[in-house]
């Protein structure tokens, strides 16, 4: 099919709902058994192209037309110009359309949405980046743009510990390989099991952070993955140190409107879509577990 | 000023002429029902009525709206078409005071905000509200625990009184009077005043005695792990009826669907008592039973939306206690929710 | 509201006390006159809550699906009763673990129709109780059998046919009594004429599926309609994805709705679902001699074949 780069812009106003034309540009398979892809996708429309402006941690509505939509956070950097790119696991009706879609294909945008990891907050600090499994989106976003954004002696040492259940899991393959090559990241991959080959970290995430064990000393720590994952993690950070205003993730819940009117992704009186998707466990504390 | 007045008598008449200048929806008999619904003959307007089961909210937030149109070229949907704003003058007549303010906390949800709603806003701004108050206020009305009362001019243009053989009718806001002004009817005289006086403070004479909510939020702060939802919870039926015909209730859900040779994206009315209104693709289900569920609707009401915007979820208008296929009643509910906190105060 | 008789109440507080049920699901007095509400008894000492009169009128057999492989009590109607067999047959609830107090039921008010008949709306009615065959509603007195629902007048299954024990007077059939006139009603009628009275009837349905989520058949884990992968159809209340959520749920209770009316009585809007699946039980009786809701061990006709089953519409 071939796109049609109808622009909307200029008549959508104040609309927060309607959403921009988005080219498919390439579509890449993060993972061998091909649930999980890579769209980097580019404006339609220059207008949109150049009003767009978003920081790691945020998200967008992605929409197939005629399918629906739904939330997705921003896996490529600000600076990484000319295409966002998206990760999308297949799993419900507009994830399994966006996935037998090709490039050229159009699709639709809502965003920037939502808050972004504490940039602020991370200057002058070592950061602590803990991933496991598909929950690496955005943090792969936050890397990149702490590595590339021109700022990187503004902060101290990154970390990363970022595992899977197989290495055919692990996203960004390339991207890992090129920042272990880097001297000032520390990249920890690890597998759940032994696998042919694997050279790296074998066991899971709670155990290698503990092995690795970063400094709690001035730093800000990021953990996004799967609940379980978290839940384990978390007493390993306290005893490493890190208080809780230290320590950040972000949530997922059903979305629609992205905006905070439709009153579904609440945890207790805050929304997701707007209060969020980033909280810091301090904040987390005061909130029920309605996620 | 004095407040104006016509004959009911008349009330075709009056209909007609805000028909020659807006869009007008009031009480009117449809599919054997009375609703609000656009007046088409200004003689089907029904006053003489104490409330609507559906609220009169579908007139601002349609119960399904179109969004986006999606033209089709191709194989693939790839054309987003927008859909105009609703921006033609309107007017709501006969709404009960109870329904009026329940526009102030759409305002404050849709209306305000980080993001505006434009569908909502585009309607609101012109959309005109001529309350009247209520002369019978039923058993199962409760506006007065919300320090309101059934001759409340709050969220109302015009308000409009019940003074016996007429309506008198008083500005509330500047959009009101200048309707009035418009209008050029007949100044009040003394005897119908007298007359109206009677009826409002026969009204009140109508309302039961009820505890006020005032203070609510503070007692269901620390009541989310409670028992008590497991317990209030266990004959619902999980159906929509009380978040439907609620007069505030706002939550919705965004569908795309498919016409032939089109597509569109509508939203429509959902229900926190539905159980896939959280549910995650993953099938992770953040409220997984209907204890969750009703929490999250008291809460939301009660307890989140005066945190977060100054308002309570809940006009008292007794929609849902009327309407609950097992009677599920919300004060019930509330006093018990007093008597919870109270308990464990006490221990 | 009249408190349940002694000796029932008696019966239901031994078999708490004796576990032989964790919990009794009968009625208790609501908030509104002429309406009762479920309620759900554990402790032995609260069975004095527990009421019966002709506002009892939820079918509480909707309830058993959720306390499946748990020890139950439950109140049930004649109509509700069927209900009760219904889902034994259909695996969603077993015999062994229920103990049932049946009651033969005259039929329960309808508190549209009193209101009607002093004028006034439901909400408008301030006190009103059940004497016997009256109802004494804001001074006035009214026979209970002009004040039942539609359904309950049509009734012919006042008494339960499933029980551990039994509450009230066996009440004599009428066989002179036509359950489906109302049905005959719509045949009489043209196609044309069917379609735009089904097509006025569900127009004024707003999706809220009380009507589903009161029906104890309704049970599904997945309705059709919470189904996104496919979507069969759209939350909307376009006309069309509204007949078409009335028409499915419709035909998937052929054979099974045992005609208790819970989804007419819950339906807030007044839709009169239950012509439409009594036309799918009179044919149901019709075609294969069913009465769903009868005999717990009865295959339900459109789940078995018989050679002479009904074969007209494929050779015709």
């Amino acid at each position: 099919m071939s796109a049609v780069h109808e622009c909307t812009c200029g008549h959508r106003g104040e609309n927060p709902y309607l959403p921009m034309s988005m080219v498919i540009q390439r579509i890449v398979d993060e993972t061998d058994d091909r649930t999980i892809k890579s769209f980097d996708l580019a404006f339609a429309c220059e207008e949109d192209a150049e009003r767009f402006c978003f920081s790691p941690g945020q998200f967008c509505e992605l929409s197939v037309f005629g399918k629906g939509e739904a939330p997705f956070g921003i896996a490529s950097s600000p600076t990484e110009k000319g295409f966002l790119r998206f990760t999308i696991k297949k799993a419900g009706v507009v994830t399994s359309a966006l996935h037998s879609l090709v490039p050229g294909d159009v699709i639709g945008l809502r965003g920037p949405l939502g808050n972004c990891f504490p940039l602020e907050r991370m200057k002058g600090k070592d950061v602590v980046v803990i991933g496991g499994g598909f929950a690496f989106t955005t943090l792969r976003s936050l890397i990149v743009y702490l590595l590339e954004g021109g700022e990187r002696d503004q902060y101290g040492k990154i970390t990363v510990v970022y595992g899977a259940r197989n290495p055919g899991l692990l996203m960004y393959k390339e991207d890992l390989a090129a920042w272990e090559e880097r001297d000032d990241i520390e990249v920890w991959q690890t597998i759940d099991r032994e696998a042919p080959g694997w050279t790296r970290k074998v066991g899971f995430v709670p155990a290698v952070v503990e092995e690795v064990a970063p400094s709690a000393e001035n730093a800000i720590a990021v953990i996004c993955g799967p609940p379980i994952m978290i839940r384990f993690t978390l007493p390993v950070m306290t005893k490493l140190g890190f208080q809780k205003e230290q320590i950040y993730t972000s949530l997922e819940n059903r979305m629609k409107c992205g905006i905070g009117k439709c009153g579904r992704c609440n945890v207790g009186p805050k929304y997701v879509c707007v209060d969020g998707p980033v909280f810091s466990m301090a904040e987390l504390e005061e909130l029920p577990p309605e996620y | 000023m004095e407040p104006f007045l016509f004959a009911k008598d008349q009330l075709s008449e009056f209909v007609a002429e805000l028909m020659s200048r807006v869009r007008l929806y009031a009480p009117v008999p449809r599919d054997q029902e009375l609703r609000f619904d656009e007046v088409k003959t200004p003689d089907e307007v029904v006053l003489d009525y104490r409330n609507t089961t559906k609220p009169p909210k579908m007139v601002l937030f349609p119960q399904t709206e179109r969004m986006i149109a999606f033209a089709q070229e191709r194989e693939h949907f790839n054309k987003v078409l927008q859909v105009p704003f609703d921006e033609q003058p309107k007017a709501i007549l006969g709404l009960r005071p109870c329904d009026a303010r329940s526009f102030l906390l759409f305002d404050k949800v849709f209306g305000a905000g980080k993001y505006i709603d434009p569908y909502y806003q585009a309607r609101r701004k012109s959309t005109l509200i001529l309350a009247l108050a209520c002369t019978h206020p039923r058993p199962t009305c409760f506006c007065h625990a919300f320090g309101s009362g059934p001759y409340d001019s709050e969220g109302a243009d015009i308000l409009m009184r019940d003074a016996g053989d007429a309506y008198l009718l008083e500005a509330v806001s500047e959009k009101g009077a200048a309707l009035l002004e418009e209008l050029g009817l007949a100044q009040a005289d003394q005897a119908h005043l007298q007359k109206a006086a009677e009826l409002e403070e026969a009204a009140y004479q109508k309302l039961v005695e009820i505890e006020p909510v005032e203070g609510i939020e503070r007692d269901l702060e620390d009541l989310f792990e409670s028992e008590l939802w497991a317990e209030i919870s266990e004959k619902c039926l999980a159906c929509g009826t009380c978040t439907y015909n609620c007069p505030t209730c706002h939550c919705f859900t965004i569908e795309d669907r498919v016409l032939s040779g089109g597509g569109e994206r509508v939203r429509s009315w959902d229900s926190c008592m539905y159980p896939y209104f959280t549910l995650h693709a993953s099938g992770h289900n953040p409220r997984p039973d209907q204890a969750s569920r009703w929490r999250q609707r008291v809460m939301h009401k009660f307890e989140y939306l005066p945190h977060n915007v100054g308002l309570y979820g809940c006009v008292g208008c007794g929609r849902c206690v009327v309407n609950c296929p097992v009677l599920l009643d919300i004060r019930q509910v509330l006093r018990r929710v007093r008597q919870e906190r109270a308990s464990k105060v006490e221990s | 509201m009249s408190t349940l008789e002694q000796g029932i109440q008696k019966q239901i507080a031994d078999w708490l006390r004796s576990g032989e049920i964790e919990l009794f699901i009968g009625y208790e007095a609501g908030t509104v006159p002429l309406q009762a509400t479920p309620a759900f008894i554990r402790r032995p000492e609260d069975v004095g809550r527990l009421i019966w009169d002709a506002t009892c009128e939820n079918n509480l057999a909707v309830f058993l699906p959720r306390y499946k492989g748990k020890k139950v009590g439950i109140m049930v109607k004649g109509c509700d009763a069927r209900a009760v067999v219904g889902l034994i047959q259909e695996r969603q609830a077993v015999r062994e673990d229920l103990r049932i107090v049946g009651v033969s039921c005259p039929g329960v008010v309808d508190p549209k129709k009193v209101a009607e008949r002093l004028g006034v709306a439901v909400e408008d009615i301030e006190e009103a109780k059940v004497e016997g065959s009256q109802v004494l509603v804001d001074g006035q007195s009214l026979p209970l059998e002009e004040v039942i629902y539609d359904l309950c007048q049509a009734c012919d299954r006042h008494n339960p046919i499933i029980f551990d024990v039994h509450l009230g007077e066996e009440i004599p059939e009428d066989p002179e009594r036509d359950p489906f006139a109302h049905v005959r009603e719509i045949e009489a009628l043209s196609p044309e004429e069917r379609w735009e009275r089904f097509r006025q009837e569900v127009e004024r349905c707003n999706l809220c599926y009380a009507c589903r989520n009161a029906c104890p058949l309704c049970y599904c884990n997945i309705c059709f309609v919470d189904r996104t992968m496919p979507r069969w159809v759209y939350q909307t209340t376009r006309p069309e994805d509204v007949q078409f959520f009335q028409i499915m749920r419709t035909f998937h209770l052929a054979g099974r709705c045992v005609g208790c009316g819970a989804c007419t009585r819950a339906c807030p809007q007044g839709v009169n679902l239950r012509l439409f699946l009594d036309k799918l039980r009179k044919d149901t009786l019709e075609l294969f001699g069913y009465d769903a809701g009868v005999d717990p061990e009865a295959k339900p006709p459109l789940t078995t074949y018989r050679e002479d089953d009904y074969n007209d519409f494929i050779m015709g």
